[in-house]
């Protein structure tokens, strides 16, 4: 009952028509308590052939009319009011998200400043002249430590 | 598709385009935190040392006054280089937003010139979190009107790391120069907002900009404009009640000349409350050079730090 609880909340709050029609109707074509609300299999043929005249829109609402006898053929149109909401409903949902999404990606940016992360950038010297001529750096990296030395010695002369 | 989906779809695009924007902003801005050291190999002392520099662009007071680290770093350059001390000659905080531009430091002091120029080549960018500038040094020394090329050189430097080149003047004393790239997470933390250079400012004629005092017509030592020569210096009276709490350290003011070369104004960058009122003191009595500028002489703004060191008592 929960998933028919389910594709119900779908057919009346997702605006997409596409995606609630064959969502419904796999689930309709599938699911053993909506059969056995119906009449017969024969009634659930004839409302889904009869969703093809009336696409998606207003099928659960027949396959919920057939469930009560009293209004089994009522057509009920959706009200602007309803379609308002499930407008509303979808661009919060989504806006949500994205903003769960970009919180997420910022504080991980920000990062936590205690954990070490391991890195492929590591320090390299491409080019190194001392007094226009080419040199050989003197490299001194301290163990653990996210300094790096480096002296450029000038000929015959060192630190 | 329907009116309601065309703008409920234009919307989620402008959303996510607004994003990704803000986020590659952060990512092309980024900031090297440069400091520049006097290695000192035997005992000399020098109670203070003046240095007078490029303004110092872009700069935000807070900056400077957050940044934490310069003790240890100036006593790890001591311990690795066998030096007496390490002394602090200049600091500043360096942005850029255009890779391939260079931004250049003059730092003028016991009459030695000496710039430093650093030009970024590429950002490798692995992570959002572990990025690489791939930067172009050129420290040159200038006397008269020969220049030295002391150092020239390209490295690579992971972010969060320190990179320290050291290296001698025209006449052997040695010199460090210290670049630490900030994370995408400091930079936004000291500049949340980012700071405007003279290029961006719109104001044009001098290579690395010129940006004029509003009411002076001074203009701010940036790039091409060097930052004047000292002809006339007083030595700052180091403050007894600094001397008995023991503080010592370096102050840096932001000076302005007039076209005489005079001092007109002075202002706090960088703060040691009971050293700044005998720095400033001491700078308004400084005489530089005139500044001539397009043919004429005018007032120059740079800035200048003043080194207070207590005598130690085995020296």
């Amino acid at each position: 009952m929960k998933a028919c609880k389910f594709y119900q909340s779908v057919f009346r709050y997702s605006p997409f028509l596409s995606l609630k029609d064959w969502a419904v109707r796999r689930h309709l074509e599938r699911c053993g308590a909506c059969n056995q609300k119906l009449a017969s299999r024969e009634e659930l043929a004839s409302l889904l052939s009869l969703a093809n005249i009336y696409p998606g829109e207003e099928l659960w609402t027949r396959v919920e009319a057939a469930w009560d006898k009293a209004s089994a053929t009522a057509y009920r149109p959706v009200s602007s009011g309803l379609k308002k909401r499930r407008w509303i409903l979808a661009a919060s949902s989504l806006s949500l998200l994205a903003a769960l999404g970009l919180f997420y990606f910022f504080l991980l940016r920000s990062g936590p400043p205690s954990r070490p992360k391991a890195t492929t950038l590591t320090f390299q010297i491409l080019r190194f002249y001392v007094k226009d001529r080419p040199a050989t750096p003197v490299i001194y990296k301290p163990f653990g430590s996210k300094m790096i030395f480096i002296w450029a010695p000038s000929p015959g002369n060192n630190p | 598709m329907s009116l309601q989906k065309k703008i409920f779809a234009l919307a989620m695009s402008l959303f996510f385009l607004t994003a990704l924007r803000a986020n590659q902003n952060d990512a092309t801005f980024f900031v090297i935190k440069l400091r520049f050291y006097e290695g000192l190999r035997t005992v000399a002392h020098r109670p203070s040392v003046a240095v007078t520099s490029s303004y110092l662009n872009p700069l935000l007071t807070a900056n400077i006054l957050a940044a934490v680290g310069q003790a240890e770093e100036s006593k790890q350059i001591c311990r690795v280089f066998n030096l007496i001390d390490a002394r602090l000659l200049a600091e500043a905080d360096l942005g850029w937003d255009i890779i391939g531009e260079t931004q250049t430091h003059v730092l003028r002091f016991d009459s030695r010139e000496i710039s430093v120029a650093i030009t970024p080549i590429k950002t490798r960018l692995l992570t959002s979190l572990d990025s690489a500038h791939q930067l172009r040094i050129a420290v040159a020394e200038q006397t008269g009107l020969e220049k030295l090329t002391l150092l020239d050189t390209e490295i690579i430097i992971p972010v969060k790391n320190t990179a320290v080149l050291g290296f001698e003047s025209r006449d052997g004393f040695p010199y460090f120069l210290s670049l630490n790239p900030l994370t995408p997470g400091e930079t936004r933390k000291f500049f949340p907002e980012r700071p405007t250079t003279g290029k961006k400012a719109g104001v044009s004629g001098v290579i690395g900009g010129v940006i004029s005092a509003e009411k002076t017509g001074a203009v701010m030592a940036v790039g091409e404009i060097k930052p004047p020569k000292l002809i006339k210096k007083v030595e700052p009276v180091y403050p007894e009640v600094a001397k008995k709490a023991g503080v010592q350290g370096i102050v840096i003011l932001e000076a302005e000349t007039d076209a005489e070369g005079n001092i007109v104004r002075t202002k706090v960058l960088r703060s040691i409350p009971l050293l700044d009122q005998a720095a400033i003191d001491a700078v308004r009595q400084w005489k530089y050079e005139p500044a001539i500028i397009d043919g004429k002489p005018k007032g120059v703004i740079f800035t200048v730090t003043v080194n207070f060191r207590l005598e130690q008592e085995n020296e």
